[in-house]
């Protein structure tokens, strides 16, 4: 009967009711989705940079991070990068050799970056890329370039072009390549200035031999990082390398996500706050119309904290829909922004492609962080029942059915 | 020994710096089986004296033995659990939980004596029929009139088996006839059910059916007499 009486008088007065359970609704509906779409551009963000750019872990010879020179490079031989792909989580090892160089035709140069890849394993998907002409094999002696840059030199397929850098231990790199595909980059630098080619050209053409930049590596779940590092630690090099992770290789990118999180923690704490203030309304509302009736329990012999697990009751009920309700409504949006993410219109794009990304409205599903959530509105939602405790533990009955 | 005894009560209210005399050394005694009426002008102390009777408020000075328990030395959870089984409440009005039907108003203070459900039931129904509303046993409160409402208290104010019964002006809001009709019930529950029933009136029709009339003037009993009925 407790909670048959607890039940009719969320139905007493239906419309406070339902403000409330809509004030809760709209605060989980709000909280869940921002936090989604928030923790899914970070992740976003962090695919970006670590698929193109720079792997979840990658090995160099030791020093290489902060002098990039040619001549830090590390040689290595197909055993070592078969070891590196035993270990448990690595999805791939990449070597890979980078260097700048000045492209040239006849009228016109620019300066760009020259990466040597293995077409066969990279984690860039050129097939992806591709604009026109055809993906390089990596025996190959051609480049790829990007979009940007075809249009610059006004270079087609089958186009030339000469790269005049230096190589290994200060020898002249100067070769003419023929373009083999066009390659679209959402990010404007690589557009602009990327050379891609076969690591094996590339090594030729710098004289490097053997030797790699990095070897870039990836991971079947990023999560897994930590465990992978001292593993890929204690292989033997030919020559002492360091192992990065990608929390070392983009610590900016890291910190401008989690100063932008707090930013969002805040908002969401000021409109938890702000909904917090409604509810609390609304339970004095109640409150003050029920002075009279607690009176009579009261008197009558009612238990004041009996009475005030009536009241907790009807406000657990409350909480319990709307909180519910609000899941429900916000799930079906993340999920779908999820599987199926909504790409940005053209105009949205530009802030995110320095990022090197495919800007989209992309969600996570996170329960942790979406129950987090949830738990939160619903203490709120408990917390606010501490005003009709003291109200009812200090209420005189006399004085309450006086009017 | 009298189910109810009074021993000189006082009562001062302070409302900023007036005091106000409300009881004046009231020494009463009330005997099982009674059918009192507290009568007298208005303010002159009849609802103070039944709520300080009633454990609903404290004496200044003086103190209220019901049986042989010094209400005074009561705790706060002691005292709403000495009302819940030793005295029957009715108030002048809105005596019912808006949202629950006449029989369930009466089975939830059964429930807060956590009485089984079947003994529940059965004296629920038992009650509302002595009170005449057995056909209005699923009704609402707001679907019933004044006088079926009073009625309800006091068949809920019966079904904790209390000691007696305090009802301070149960007919306040009722038109005359209705007020009789009240007064008969509560007066056959006395006579034929031994309860006790200690009640304020104004109403000179209810005070003729009283027993036993207690007058109260400036919070002092000026007369107390028998009457037959
Ligand atoms: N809480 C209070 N604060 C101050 N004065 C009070 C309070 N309650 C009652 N009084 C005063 O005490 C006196 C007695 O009041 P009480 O309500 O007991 O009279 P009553 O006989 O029940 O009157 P009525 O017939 O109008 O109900 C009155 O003068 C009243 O104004
Ligand atoms: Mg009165």
């Amino acid at each position: 009967m407790y909670l048959k009486l607890a039940w009719r008088n969320i139905w007493r007065n239906k419309r406070r009711s339902l403000i409330t359970i809509g004030s809760i609704l709209f605060a989980v509906f709000f909280a869940l989705v921002m936090r989604s779409f928030q923790e899914g551009m970070y992740e976003m963000m962090i695919d970006g940079m670590v698929s193109v750019s720079t792997g979840h872990i990658q090995v160099h010879r030791e020093g290489y991070w902060n002098d990039r020179s040619i001549d830090n490079t590390l040689p290595i031989d197909d055993k070592i990068v078969s070891k590196i792909n035993s270990i448990e989580h690595v999805s791939r090892a990449c070597p890979r050799i980078d260097s700048y160089a000045w492209i040239s035709t006849e009228e016109l140069g620019r300066g760009a970056m020259i990466i040597g890849l293995d077409p066969e394993v990279d984690v860039i998907n050129l097939e992806d890329k591709l604009v026109s002409g055809e993906v390089m094999n990596k025996d190959d002696n051609v480049v790829m370039i990007g979009e940007g840059m075809a249009e610059y030199f006004e270079l087609g397929i089958g186009d030339t072009l000469v790269m005049l850098g230096q190589g290994y231990h200060g020898q002249t790199a100067a070769a003419v390549y023929p373009i083999g595909g066009i390659l679209h980059f959402g990010n404007p630098k690589f557009s602009n200035n990327l050379v891609v080619m076969p690591i094996k050209a590339a090594q030729q053409y710098l004289s490097t031999e053997n030797r790699v930049s990095s070897i870039l590596i990836e991971l079947d779940d990023i999560a897994a990082y930590l465990e992978v590092k001292p593993k890929l630690a204690e292989l033997s090099y030919q020559e002492s390398v360091d192992v990065l992770d990608y929390t070392e290789m983009i610590p900016e990118v890291l910190e401008a996500i989690q100063a932008d999180r707090i930013g969002g923690k805040m908002f969401i704490g000021i409109l938890y706050v702000i909904i917090s203030f409604g509810i609390f309304g609304t339970i004095m509302m109640m409150t003050a119309e029920r002075r009279y009736e607690y009176g009579v329990l009261v008197s009558i012999g009612m238990h004041r904290f009996k009475l005030f697990m009536i009241t907790l009751r009807e406000s657990i009920l409350i909480a319990l829909v709307g909180v519910i309700m609000g899941f429900l409504v916000a799930f079906p949006l993340i999920y779908k922004m999820n599987t199926d993410p909504m790409p940005f219109r053209e105009d949205q794009m530009d802030a995110f492609q320095s990022f090197g990304i495919e800007p989209a409205y992309y969600a996570v599903i996170d329960l942790g962080l979406m129950a987090e959530h949830m738990m939160i509105i619903f203490c709120i939602a408990m917390l606010v029942n501490l005003y009709p405790l003291v109200k009812i533990m200090t209420l005189h009955p006399v004085e309450a059915m006086r009017k | 020994m009298p189910i109810i005894k009074t021993q000189n009560l006082t009562k001062i209210y302070k409302d900023h710096s007036v005091e106000v005399h409300a009881l004046n050394g009231v020494s009463l005694e009330i005997e099982k089986g009674e059918f009192t009426a507290i009568v007298g002008p208005s303010g002159s102390g009849k609802t103070t004296l039944l709520n300080i009777i009633g454990g609903l408020d404290n004496p200044t000075e003086g103190q209220v033995t019901i049986g042989d328990v010094d209400i005074s030395n009561l705790s706060d959870n002691q005292l709403i659990d000495f009302r819940l089984h030793n005295i029957g409440f009715v108030f002048q009005a809105y005596n019912l939980i808006p949202v629950l039907s006449a029989k369930e108003n009466v089975e939830f203070i059964m429930l807060m004596q956590n009485r089984p459900k079947a003994e529940m039931d059965e004296r629920a129904e038992a009650l509302l029929k002595a009170v005449g509303l057995e056909d209005q046993m699923h009704k609402r409160p707001r679907e019933m009139s004044g006088g079926q409402q009073q009625r309800v208290a006091v068949a809920r104010a019966l079904a904790s088996k209390p000691k007696f019964v305090l009802a301070d002006e149960p007919t306040a809001n009722l038109d005359s006839k209705t007020a009789l009709n009240l007064l008969d019930i509560m007066a056959t529950l006395n006579k034929e059910e031994g309860i006790t029933f200690i009640f304020s009136t104004h109403d000179q029709k209810v005070i003729d059916r009283a027993r036993r009339i207690v007058t109260l003037e400036d919070g002092v009993i000026v007369s107390d007499v028998q009457q037959d009925v």
